[in-house]
Parts: structure tokens; sequence; C-alpha cells
């Protein structure tokens, strides 16, 4: 028994690779993900601190003695940002003013802190410390630790800050004026991860789907069958296409219906364009199928593709590690994924409440891969086999 | 004629399945196609169907060199039952007939009729999935039916089919030459053959005899098909 199962997995070499091959790769790509996974988190600084004067009294050291009394111009915003640089676990980029989602936009920030004018005079007055933080929000670990750090760092700091041998107030408050540029406060982990998974859910089952159910039909000879019939080829992909993405869509639909209604996730942007967002992905999920059924003789085979096709996309699609904070050398894999553009579409739609203008870019890549698909799936499709 | 062949070959790899295979078949024919296991008559039909490019020769299929282009009135029934088990049997027959554009109620009353004829009316709702082999065998000629082709290419029809029923079968077959509908028949059953107008018996991807079942038995000095056969066989090798 244990001979022929032996004589077999020799004899499928395909197989052979896989047991022996993917699980390399794969624990490659997890040791490299594993690795980078402490990225740091980049945020800006706009310090519009004035400064303010401080009367200090100097002990005396005359004699008489006859106290100092000197006034010192300060500036704690300042020291924040180099107490910041120092050991704050943070890429801080010192930025001048602006629109401050441009300016996140723009230096790819994922958090920025305002020192307004009065910040040292705040202090100085024993108000408080008192600044603002726009956070990007895209992801939600980067989101919770700008949400808590800076209060930690900040009560931490203050009484180390010595101006001129003399600490500072002790007993300040933290006041943190937090803005989000997407998602918000109340968005919690199943809100940011939420519309990844529908994108991963539709693209995986429909493929699965599509290619078991286009090797059955070879397996059982209706293949043949169909193609002695008048049926055009482009006819069968049509065809296809919509029978598998109208039941994708009524998964996605159940999905939507589930997480918003059920388990209330917070989103934002158009039901109606993540639908027709899941609808093209769905389309290019059951042509890809129907392209990789023919590299499949059988439904195990088939199965085969999913650690080949599913789960590098599941590592380098941005569903789990951003893609910014990926080693350069697999980015340009990123680039290649389908997954990529459609999480980043939906993401883009539930979290920042983009429209249509705003993910024209990921729209146009997921239905040029539907058409690449297609077109692939078309070629490969032979209704007269030589 | 409405299928020619002319100096017919296909290799698969280095084997040949066709060797150079000459055959006409005249419109309303029934003829029948014999030949062991190996012997080409699946490579041929399926290349008469169009599923298959031959290697080189010519082919004509009602006048067309592309049988695809008169796929409409083609019914072709391959050697595996090709049916889709999940759906029941009138689904099947449903799905096959509006592929080839049937109109709806033309087709609801061809089924009934088909269901009929093939004494599938008691299980017409239940899935295929679930049937033995010979009824299956009948559901696929069913949906070979369903779209009353002009030529018909069955591929070992009868296999799995009880005698009485195969009998029923030949009789419609038989009707069905008489109303005007060329059959290709292949089958390794000689028995069977003796119902053909025109036998041909292949053997090695050539066409060794042709003839009525009459011709080849009084051409052999034999009594039955199947000893004629074993007989051209062994002379041939000589």
């Amino acid at each position: 028994m244990a001979l022929r199962i032996i004589r077999q997995f020799l004899r499928d070499k395909r197989t052979l690779a896989l047991v022996f091959i993917v699980p390399i790769v794969v624990f490659t790509l997890f040791g490299i993900l594993f690795k980078t996974e402490s990225a740091n988190i980049r945020v800006g600084v706009i310090n519009s601190d004035k400064g303010a004067e401080r009367t200090i009294v100097e002990p005396p050291r005359t004699f008489p003695p006859i106290p100092v009394i000197k006034k010192v111009k300060i500036n704690v915003g300042q020291k924040f940002v180099e107490g910041l640089k120092e050991n704050g676990g943070f890429d801080i980029i010192e930025l001048a003013g602006g629109d401050t989602e441009k300016v996140i936009r723009e230096n790819r920030l994922d958090g920025l802190l305002l020192f307004a004018e009065d910040f040292s005079g705040n202090i100085i007055d024993g108000k408080g410390i008192r600044f603002g933080l726009v956070i990007e929000g895209t992801s939600y670990s980067k989101k919770v630790v700008l949400e808590n750090q800076f209060e930690k760092f900040f009560s931490k700091t203050i009484p180390g800050l010595l101006i001129q041998g003399t600490p500072l107030e002790t007993n300040l408050k933290v006041e943190i004026d937090t803005r989000y540029v997407y998602g918000g406060k109340k968005f919690t982990n199943i809100d940011y991860f939420s519309p990844v998974f529908i994108a991963f859910f539709v693209f995986f089952l429909t493929f699965l789907l599509t290619i078991i159910s286009f090797l059955r039909e070879r397996a059982y000879g209706t293949m043949e069958r169909l193609f002695a019939s008048p049926l055009t080829k482009m006819e069968l992909i049509l065809g296809y296409s919509l029978g598998f993405s109208i039941f994708a869509l009524a998964q996605s639909a159940l999905v939507l219906f589930f997480t918003l209604y059920v388990l209330k996730i917070n989103y934002m942007g158009s039901i109606y364009l993540l639908f027709a967002l899941n609808a093209i992905f769905a389309v290019g999920a059951v042509n890809m199928g129907i392209l990789l059924s023919f590299f499949a003789k059988n439904e195990l085979q088939a199965v085969q593709f999913i650690p080949i096709v599913i789960v590098p996309q599941v590592f380098l699609s941005g569903l789990i590690w951003p893609i910014r904070d990926l080693p350069g050398y697999l980015k340009p894999l990123s680039y290649i994924m389908p997954l990529t553009y459609a999480s980043s579409a939906i993401e883009g739609v539930m979290i920042k409440g983009f429209g249509l203008g705003q993910i024209g870019f990921e729209f146009v890549m997921l239905i040029l891969f539907a058409f690449l698909m297609m077109l692939l799936g078309s070629l490969v499709l032979k209704r007269r086999v030589a | 004629m409405v299928i020619k062949t002319e100096n017919l070959k296909k290799n698969f790899g280095g084997v040949k399945a066709l060797d150079g295979l000459n055959l006409e078949i005249k419109e309303g024919e029934l003829y029948g196609l014999l030949g062991p296991n190996g012997s080409g008559k699946t490579t041929l039909i399926r290349i008469i169907v169009g599923v298959l490019l031959p290697t080189s020769g010519t082919i004509s299929v009602m006048g067309s060199a592309n049988p695809f282009k008169k796929a409409a009135q083609i019914g072709y029934m391959n050697q595996s039952e090709s049916l889709y088990i999940d759906l029941t049997v009138r689904e099947n027959i449903s799905f096959f007939g509006a592929l080839y554009g049937v109109e709806r109620n033309a087709l609801k009353k061809k089924i009934t009729e088909l269901l009929d004829l093939l004494e599938l009316s008691d299980k017409a709702d239940e899935l295929v999935g679930n049937l033995s082999g010979g009824t299956k065998k009948r559901v696929s000629l069913a949906c070979a039916l369903a779209h009353s082709p002009k030529l018909l290419l069955l591929d070992e029809p009868t296999v799995g089919i009880d005698p009485a029923l195969r009998v029923s079968f030949w009789d419609y077959f038989n009707r069905l030459a008489k109303e005007g509908v060329t059959i290709l028949i292949s089958s390794h059953q000689m028995d069977e053959a003796e119902k053909c107008a025109r036998l041909g018996f292949l053997r090695e991807g050539k066409l060794l005899t042709e003839g009525r079942p009459g011709e080849i038995r009084s051409m052999t000095g034999k009594e039955t098909l199947e000893e004629a056969f074993l007989e051209l066989i062994r002379t041939s090798g000589k």
C-alpha cells in the first residue's frame, strides 16, 4: 500500500514538486515578510512652535546672594522633535506647513504631528501639552500605534526635558487633537480586514469553482459535446463568466450584508461601486480558472494551484503586510497580482470613501486583468485539437 | 455525399491512429463502423464531428471542410456519457437542445417524445448522477437527438444497454435513416452490425473492407459477421 502510494507520487512530478518546493517557497516568503514587519512608521512633523519665554531663577552664586532672574527663550516643540528623532521609534520627517492631507499624501506619511505656534506657551503656562495629530488611517496596526504611542512618549519625555538645568513642569496634561484622513477612531480591526477579505473570497472561490467545473467538463466528456455543438468559443467563455459571476456576486452580496448589518462594520463609500468591483474581479477569476484548467489534468492538480496562485497573493497583495513595507525586490511581484488592485480598490471605497474617480487606476487594472485572462483563456481553449 | 474523406491520416505522437482512410457515406445511410479497440473508430468520428484535426488528408461533411460550420445539423454522442451529473435527465436534454438553438416549445415537445421513446419518462426528473450506466447511455442519446440532427454520429451507443432496449434502439435508428437522417455508428459488437445498411471494417487506421452485411459474409464464405471479420483479419495479415 505504502509502496503503491510512493510509486504514484514519484510518477506525478507536479505533486512531487508541490510537496517539496512549495513549502520552501512559502516559508522563504514568511521569513522575508516577518522580518520586514517592523518597518518604521513614517511620521511627519510640522513645527510651527514660536517658542516662549520662561523666567528662570538661578540660585545665587554671588555674594551677597542675589538670585539671578533670567528670561530664557525656549522652543519645546523643537526639543520634542529632537527627542522623537532619537528614541521615538518612528521615522521623523520635518516638514514645512501646508494642507495636511496633501502633505501626508505627498510624503507617504502614516501620521502627522502638528505643533501650533503657542505649543511652548501652553506648556510654560501650565495649560498642558496640546498638539494636533493627523492619522492617515489606512493601516489598522499603524493607526493603533499612533493613537497610543504619543501620549506615552510625551508624558515620559517631559520630566527629562531640562531647560538650562531646570526641569519643566511635570504635571501637564497631554491633550491630543486627533484627526483622521481615512477611517476614524471607531474603525476597528474588522473594519480594516473585511474589505480585503471580501475581495479575497470572491477571487478564491470563483477561481476554484471554475477550474474544478471546467475540469469536470473535460473529464465527463461534456466539453467535447459542447465543442461539437454550434456554441462558439466566445459564447462558452462569456457564458461561464456570466454564470459564475452571478454566483460570485450573490456571494459578495451575502458577505457584504453580513459584515455590514450583522457584524456592523464601519464603511464609507458606495455599495454599488463595491459591487461593480467585485463583479469585474469575479469575471477575471472565472477566466483565470478557465485558463489554468488547461494546465491541470485532474482535480488534484487543480487544487495544487491554490498554493501557487492563491498563497503568494495573500502574502504580497497587501492583504496582511502593506505593500509599501515589502522589500523592494518583492514589490514588482505585488504589482502583477490582481488581488493587489482589487483589495486596494475595495479598501479605497470602504475605508477611504473613494469614488470611481479615485480608484480609476485599480478599476482599469481589474478590467485589464479580466480581459487578459479572457484572451489567454480563449487562446488555449481549442475547439479543434491537433 | 454527406461524409467524404480522402487519404485521411492522423498521428498521435508516433502512433498512426488513421492511416490513409477513404470513406464515403450517402444521405440516409445507416453505416456501421466496425473494428477492434484502438482501430481508429473514435478518432475518425471525432475528426468528422470537428473536435479533432487530421494530420493530413481531406474531409468534407455535408459539403463543408470545416465540420463546425454544419454543427447545428450534427448530433454527436461520444463514448463517455458526457452528461451533467448534477442536472436531471430533462435538464440535460433541455440544455443540449437549447445549445443547438431549438425553440422552447418545440424543445419541450421533442423532450417528451424522446423520453417516451427511450423509456425514460419515469426518470425524467431524477439526477443523472443517480442513474445506472445503461440509463445514462439512453439519456446521452436523447441529448444527441434533441435538435433533430440530419447527421448522427454515435460512438458505441449500445455498450452497456440491455438486449431488449438494444433492439428498439436499432429499430429507431433504421426509422431515422428512412426519414433521411444519415447515421454513422461505431461498434465492436458484430451481432448488431447486421442491422446496418453498410459496414466498414476498420483495422489499424485503414478500411479493411466495405459492403452490405450479406456481401461481406458471402465474400469470406462465413456464416456470421464475427467469423467473417476474423477471417478478414487473418487474410489481411498475410
